[in-house]
């Protein structure tokens, strides 16, 4: 069933920036046109197109403002043809599926201290709560924070989980945490809110691969596995 | 080699134009914080505008060259001399074997720029020479130069026949309370109807937690509505986030990919050195333009750039 779709809105947010929102809610479908936007602008480019930043409702696209429009009257021609990309989008509901990504965990103790809390807070031992925590396949709907740092859903109802109150001062890298109803990884050592119940060894950035340099990219799926 | 860092300032670091390509991973450009200096900077000496320059704050460094060539200082006044002796500022100058640049004293501003002819040469990640924002100090490349660095220079000019400088009118309009432009952002309507009233009568306070990641101001802002909770979504160099506590924070170069607060504006690229060169506890305002006025001003920038150009074609050899 092809959902109703409302005209995403178009904002300027700098002179090289462009905001399209699709909504302001996490939901599959407006991911799934961030995501065709996204991918729309990366295979046929406007001309003067820089990148793209997708979110979970929202994707920025940057561009240089002396390439893209000649001036400033060009905006709508702008705006035209990222509509034009937009219109080719077809909510066929069976999206071609990404291959899924793999990430071994060590699961409580050291690895997550909040894990024990987590669980009594919730009422079920640690071993239910990670069972529930590995059944499902996240997805990574965008990546921020920290470079590397995949936002991921969406984490069962019942592990919703609030940030901590005062966020720590070191979270090491690889640490899994929960906020709310999403899932993430931190990349590299950083400060951090996040509840965390486990740890990968998982490396999330290489720089030596300038084509490719984080392991996790937006739209990826992703399985945790217990090791 | 070509340069040696003898002593080290607070925060010097290597910048090029910014890291390109990288946003959607949580990687920002990261470049200079104040564009307009580091791109005359750069002009001056007869680079392309992108090639990789000095950034320093105050505690500044003391620089030995090792090679003839031409240097520049633009930005922050920190006082600059070669071998003791006043350097002006915004102007090209020939260096020798052995020369060194010191900075006598803050006069104003935050951060310098020294770019010298050819450009520095150090080694590129993911396609640029400046740090990775956001990394602890043991990933990715220096985030700052320590004593004793020593880095390496292009091939370039190692004379000025004549004389050329960036004229005022071409400089930043730097003030202690400068009036920035901005754009109206994504979610200029979380203000309440006071706040969008007055808000071009406000003034603002840049406060100690300023550094290149983003300046949080103080001020008094009220939301329309307390309990908006706002999804991730991306951000950039300039955007004006309004958390609940109504003190607006304004990203820096190093800023984050994506943030959660409302995004009330976005300053102009033209006006952002303006603010990257104010100090803790100065004073600004805001005036929202359209932007079809921030895109002149930026083609006013780019034509400065370009006769600038010319004009020191002209006297370096």
């Amino acid at each position: 069933m092809p959902s109703s779709r409302n005209a995403p809105r178009m904002v300027m947010m700098s002179e090289e920036c462009v905001l399209v929102e699709f909504g302001t809610v996490i939901a599959d479908n407006l991911h799934d046109q961030v995501m065709h936007l996204y991918s729309s602008l990366n295979e046929s480019p406007f001309v003067g197109f820089i990148e793209a930043v997708p979110a979970y409702s929202s994707l920025a696209v940057f561009f240089d403002p002396f390439v893209s429009l000649k001036d400033s009257s060009e905006r709508q021609t702008l705006f035209a043809s990222l509509e034009a990309l937009m219109k080719r989008f077809k909510d066929s509901g069976d999206r071609e599926s990404s291959p899924v990504i793999k990430v071994p965990t060590r699961f409580g103790g050291r690895n997550g201290p909040d894990l024990r809390d987590l669980a009594k807070n919730k009422g079920i031992s640690e071993s239910a709560l990670i069972d529930l925590f590995v059944a499902e396949t996240y997805k990574v709907y965008m990546i921020g924070f920290r470079p590397g740092f995949p936002y991921m859903g969406t984490v069962s109802e019942r592990l919703a989980a609030d940030r901590l109150v005062t966020p720590r001062m070191l979270v090491p890298a690889g640490s899994v945490g929960i906020a709310g109803r999403q899932t993430g990884i931190y990349p590299v050592d950083s400060p951090g809110g996040w509840r965390i119940i486990g740890n990968t060894g998982l490396r999330l950035l290489d720089f030596g691969n300038k084509s490719s340099p984080a392991t996790l990219n937006p739209g990826d799926l992703v399985r945790f596995e217990p090791i | 080699m070509a340069i040696t860092i003898i002593k080290s300032g607070l925060l010097d670091s290597v910048r090029d134009a910014g890291r390109i390509g990288y946003r959607c991973i949580g990687i920002s450009p990261g470049g200079p914080m104040d564009s307009s200096a580091f791109l005359i900077a750069n002009t001056l000496v007869g680079n392309q505008p992108e090639m990789a320059a000095l950034e320093i704050s105050f505690p500044a460094p003391q620089l030995e060259f090792s090679k003839e060539s031409v240097i520049t200082v633009c930005g922050g006044d920190f006082s600059p001399e070669i071998n003791g002796t006043s350097l002006s500022m915004w102007s090209p100058k020939p260096i020798h074997r052995g020369d060194i640049l010191s900075f006598k004293g803050l006069r104003s501003g935050r951060f310098a720029y020294i770019a010298i002819s050819g450009g520095i040469r150090s080694e590129s990640i993911l396609g640029s020479a400046g740090a990775i924002p956001a990394l602890p100090s043991n990933e990715g490349p220096a985030a700052r130069l320590g004593k004793g660095d020593r880095l390496e220079v292009g091939d370039g000019f190692t004379d000025v026949i004549g004389s050329v400088s960036a004229a005022i009118s071409i400089r930043p309009h730097y003030s202690s309370a400068p009036t920035l432009r901005m754009l109206k952002g994504p979610e200029w309507q979380i203000l309440d109807a006071g706040s969008t009233e007055s808000f071009e009568e406000m003034d603002f306070c840049v406060t100690n937690t300023s550094d290149r990641m983003g300046y949080r101001l103080s001020g008094s802002l009220g939301r329309a509505s307390a309990s908006d909770h706002m999804l991730s979504s991306p951000v950039t160099f300039g955007t004006v986030q309004l958390p609940p506590d109504g003190n607006p924070i304004v990203l820096m170069a190093d800023h984050q990919t994506t943030g959660g607060y409302p995004r009330i504006g976005a300053v102009l690229m033209t006006d952002l050195p303006l603010l990257a060169q104010l100090q803790p506890r100065m004073k600004l305002g805001f005036k929202i333009v359209d932007e079809y006025h921030a895109r002149e001003l930026l083609e006013e920038r780019n034509k400065d750039l370009k006769m600038l150009s010319m004009a020191c074609k002209s006297v370096l050899r």
